[in-house]
């Protein structure tokens, strides 16, 4: 038999133990591919998978220079220029490379399983990083934790194509190579988390948490007093090269010059020099006169500041009080200002549920990790606290910034965990007395006070099985871990495993039902309407409309354009006439709108209608009035008490046309719980083209022009009295 | 609630405004009921223009209008602009600077760093600033991670009441929170974190076998009780959670 040092076993089990976490962390991202099928999930991703097989097959020259005409119509997208290329070209690479190993794997199952596979990377890189702080058995935990953690797999199950499904992983990367830097002073590790940044950058719009959680790495360690020469060499390192690199980016440019987000950065980046000359010339200058020298340099710089800062506000070259500033900090001002922020969900604060409810009892175990931090308080674990506070208050004020917590999280219960597994099995020595002493501080007193006494005292049980509490904490302990296990698995297979693309449901004898409605019309669209027709929509299927039917879209979940999503929101809250002008304005051809009052799916356009009224109230406060769209009785009623505005509305009359004849006139909304309107409702410029089997999408034809120059109304005035 | 944005508007028109062709006039249902009566009022707080129909100052209409300052969320400069538009005058709104604010925020700031300074120079050589940080920041940690903000943006209610009129700690649902629930569960976390760093670092410090083992066992019972708990508490928020401990 082949024997092992005790010293290699530790590090082949540590292999196993890693290699087994990845593919956990790939396994339990799969459930909505063995559910559904192997597909895009959600808006944004469409929009990716879209520009990722233009890609592949126009090679990236073309991609660079791709103007979407049939985006935004009639204004068109310069997609190059305005988006994070960091996912497209890491699929597309991943693709070549399969190919080039003719192994043929379609560029759809890239996209899918490149979250998963991305998560299992993290799991790594977690590792990596916690061990730097920690050891190896906290690096360990921690992996295990951000492994299923389901505050990250909310953003890497298979099919979310996401930014955030790589930038977690070059974020944790970079942290890591970040840490290691610091610790050796290496300036090639300083490029490398440099050339890591800057993959980040081409990512994900999130890389400024990275570019602030940094410089105030250093900014705490300077404030502690621990200025070093490997501090010095790897922070200039980072910060010249990665902020050259970052401005290699389009989409980026000159922001990292210019605005308050990167000023942090580069305010450090001064610092640095400055204590680096102060130490310079420290080591040349006796102690006397180098105090007088630090203090006469301190007041002259601030002196120089002081203007420097005047000159340039007053020049308006640089404008640190700027409302973007303000809305970090004024939680407030978003909601008030900016309607398109407020409108979506993963902009809310977080409840504690939330917290809970993505973490489980990491939660718990979290302060007690940053309560080790601050009792070693090395480069790392400053660096950790940092992380954390930040990390913390953003996660609370913005639910989507849960992501950038969950990392810390594991990192810190890591740490925990680590320490009560190191401290409890110890089975070596059960007798206390024969323990080693960790601090050789102790009295003599004290010796003298246990060693008589308690050996003879001890009770029956515990004669028996010395280690019992040890085990019962063992124990208690790995319950804990089996039920994050179990919490985890339960959240991520009935909360984050849907692709919203196809929905499911139950039937009454428990048989999945699968309901793909909206891959039904989205194709009717694509193999019914010409190639050239602009299909109108709220901006939420934007990118699924671009994707899945190829037609041209007004508006998508790009949202750079305001008044072009109020033109949108104000289309669905006028009536009709008014709606067609401006539809045939912009030569629309069909209308969808998205309805879940037959199967009770609440996520429909009629309770987004509150939001595009407000939005078009922003920018048409003349046309569109919120408080008209709630009846006498101030409710936002959709039956016959809705208020007259509301019963002309375009969105109301398209989602309930000729609906009521279903259920004889007698029905009710599934998702409002509200009578259905009990009238006839008459469309005159639309024309029902096509509605999907559940009645979620329904597709409406904007009529043409009629050849007598007469509205619609009229001519149908005119052919009734006609009929009759 | 209205009173202080139609007093600001009224002085931004006194301060501004040319001519007296604009009057504020405040009624009180205890005072002068027989105008409520007039006016058929039943409910107040209401805001209602009368144009003038004589004289140079007439309005294009003749009839009062009222202004509807429940939409309008009693948002002073909201209701400026409606009223401009509706008086065909510009109003603003005059709010006096609160001076307060600002000279307590100074306040705080130079008597916080003094005192910084203070304990710096005299106290602090040894671990009692780490200590400090330390202590602020793992109780930040815990508000923010109990829905602190949540609260704070959304203004929620300290404590909600059941139907019986008994007052109820923890709003079911997962959307909305009380600001006790913030608190409860903060400290549910606090107690959960100190019993586990009772068990690492307090536990094995004790000489005494016998002490040691029960505080062990405290510290554990603290622990999933506590934990358990937490579950229960969960449950009420998300009533489909499948996992218990020791509670039901």
């Amino acid at each position: 038999m082949v024997s092992i040092e005790a010293h290699n076993q530790a590090s082949l089990l540590r292999v196993a133990i890693l290699a087994l976490i990845s593919i956990v962390a790939f396994g339990s991202r799969l459930f909505s591919v063995i559910r559904y099928e192997s597909v895009i999930h959600e808006f944004d991703p469409w929009f990716n998978y879209r520009v990722t097989m233009n890609l592949v097959r126009d090679g990236f020259y073309e991609f660079w220079n791709w103007f979407d005409s049939t985006s935004w119509y009639p204004l068109g997208r310069a997609v190059g220029p305005t988006l994070y290329p960091g996912l497209m070209t890491t699929s597309a690479v991943i693709y070549n490379i399969l190919h080039f190993f003719n192994l043929p794997v379609d560029i759809r199952n890239v996209c899918v399983f490149l979250a998963p596979v991305f998560s299992a990377f993290t799991a790594i890189a977690t590792y990596k990083l916690t061990k730097e702080a920690e050891g190896p058995t906290a690096g360990l935990f921690a992996a295990a934790f951000i492994a299923v953690a389901p505050g990250y797999i909310s953003r890497s199950v298979s099919g979310s194509y996401d930014n955030e499904a790589i930038a977690i992983f070059i974020m944790v990367f970079t942290f890591f190579l970040w840490l290691r830097a610091i610790r050796l002073g290496s300036a090639l590790y300083g490029a490398l988390t440099a050339l890591s940044y800057f993959y980040m950058v081409a990512s994900w719009g999130g890389y400024v948490f990275l570019i602030n959680i940094i410089p105030l790495h250093v900014f705490a360690l300077l404030l502690m007093g621990r200025y070093s020469n490997r501090l010095y060499v790897s922070y200039s390192t980072f910060y010249v090269l990665g902020t050259l690199l970052s401005m290699q980016i389009p989409f980026v440019g000159f922001v990292p010059t210019d605005t308050s987000e990167h000023m942090a950065a580069l305010g450090t980046f001064g610092l640095v020099q400055l204590f680096g000359f102060a130490a310079f010339v420290k080591a040349r200058v006796p102690e006397k006169e180098f105090q007088l020298l630090l203090k006469g340099a301190v007041a002259g710089l601030v002196c120089l500041g002081a203007v420097m800062f005047a000159f340039l506000s007053a020049k308006g070259i640089i404008a640190p009080w700027t409302g973007r500033l303000y809305s970090l900090w004024d939680t407030g001002y978003a909601k008030k200002h900016i309607p398109i922020i407020a409108s979506v969900s993963e902009h809310q604060p977080t409840p504690w549920s939330s917290f809970f409810f993505d973490l489980n009892f990491l939660i718990w175990l979290f302060p007690v990790g940053v309560y080790f931090c601050f009792r070693k308080l090395e480069e790392p674990h400053v660096f950790m606290i940092i992380y954390s506070l930040f990390a913390v208050y953003f996660a609370g004020v913005m639910i989507r910034l849960m992501l950038t917590l969950t990392p810390v999280v594991c990192f810190t219960a890591g740490i925990a965990m680590s320490r009560i597994f190191e401290e409890y099995l110890d089975m070596r020595s059960e007798n206390p007395d024969s323990r080693p002493e960790e601090d050789g501080t102790t009295s003599g007193a004290k010796d003298e006070d246990r060693s008589p006494r308690s050996q003879p005292n001890t009770s029956g049980i515990l004669k028996k099985i010395p280690k019992l509490p040890r085990i019962g904490v063992i124990f208690n302990f790995l319950f804990f871990l089996i039920l994050y296990q179990l919490h985890c698995t339960w959240v991520t297979s009935g909360s984050y495993s849907s692709p919203s693309v196809v929905l499911s449901s139950q039937t009454a004898d428990g048989n999945t039902f699968i309901i793909d409605d909206f891959r039904e019309a989205y194709y009717w669209l694509r193999k019914n309407t010409p190639e050239d027709a602009k299909v109108l929509s709220w901006w939420d299927y934007g990118y699924q409309l671009a994707g899945m039917a190829n037609r041209t879209t007004l508006v998508d979940n790009n949202t750079w354009n305001n008044t072009h999503i109020a033109t949108v929101g104000r289309v669905f809250a006028s009536d009709e006439d008014s709606a067609y002008e401006i539809l045939k304005k912009h030569d629309v051809d069909y209308v969808v709108v998205v309805f879940g009052g037959f199967i009770g799916y609440s996520g429909d356009d009629i309770n987004k209608f509150l939001w595009m009224i407000r939005i078009a109230e922003g920018i048409y406060p003349e046309h569109v009035k919120e408080s008209d769209f709630f009846n006498s009785n101030g409710q936002y009623a959709i039956g016959d008490q809705a208020s007259q505005t509301m019963k002309r509305s375009v969105m109301h009359k398209l989602s309930y046309y000729r609906f009521n004849e279903l259920f004889g006139g007698r029905g009710t909304d599934r998702v409002r719980n509200q009578p259905l309107p009990s009238y006839p409702i008459v469309l005159n410029n639309f024309e029902e083209a096509y509605t999907s089997a559940h009645w979620m999408v329904r597709i409406y034809k904007v009529k043409e022009l009629d050849n007598l120059g007469r509205t619609f109304k009229q001519s149908a005035h005119f052919s009734h009295i006609n009929a009759s | 609630m209205v009173d202080e944005p139609i007093r600001s508007i009224s002085r931004y028109w006194k301060k501004n405004g040319q001519d007296d062709r604009l009057y504020f006039a405040t009624i009180d249902a205890g005072t002068s009921s027989d105008i409520f009566e007039k006016l058929q009022l039943d409910n107040v707080p209401r805001l209602i223009a009368f144009p003038a129909d004589i004289g140079q100052f007439k309005g294009s209409h003749k009839y009062p209008r009222e202004i509807n300052i429940v939409a309008l969320k009693f948002d002073a400069d909201a209701m400026a602009e409606q009223l401009s538009e509706e008086l065909g005058v510009k109003l603003g709104t005059d709010v006096p600077f609160d001076y307060t604010k600002p000279l307590m925020y100074l306040g705080i700031v130079v008597v916080g760093g003094y005192v910084v300074y203070q304990l710096y120079q005299n106290l602090m050589r040894g671990g009692l600033i780490k200590s400090i940080a330390g202590v602020l920041s793992i109780v930040f940690i815990l508000m923010m991670s109990s829905g602190y903000m949540w609260g704070k943006i959304n203004q929620a209610p300290y404590i909600g009441a059941s139907r019986g009129g008994e007052p109820s700690l923890f709003s079911p649902g997962n959307q909305i929170q009380f600001g006790i629930e913030t608190q409860i569960v903060s400290a549910l976390y606090a107690l959960c974190a100190i019993s586990v760093v009772g068990l690492t670092v307090h536990v094995p410090k004790i000489q005494n076998q016998e002490r040691r083992t029960f505080m062990i066992f405290v510290w554990l019972i603290v622990l999933i009780s506590t934990y358990s708990y937490l579950n229960v508490v969960f449950r009420i928020k998300i009533p489909s959670y499948p996992y218990r401990l020791l509670l039901p």
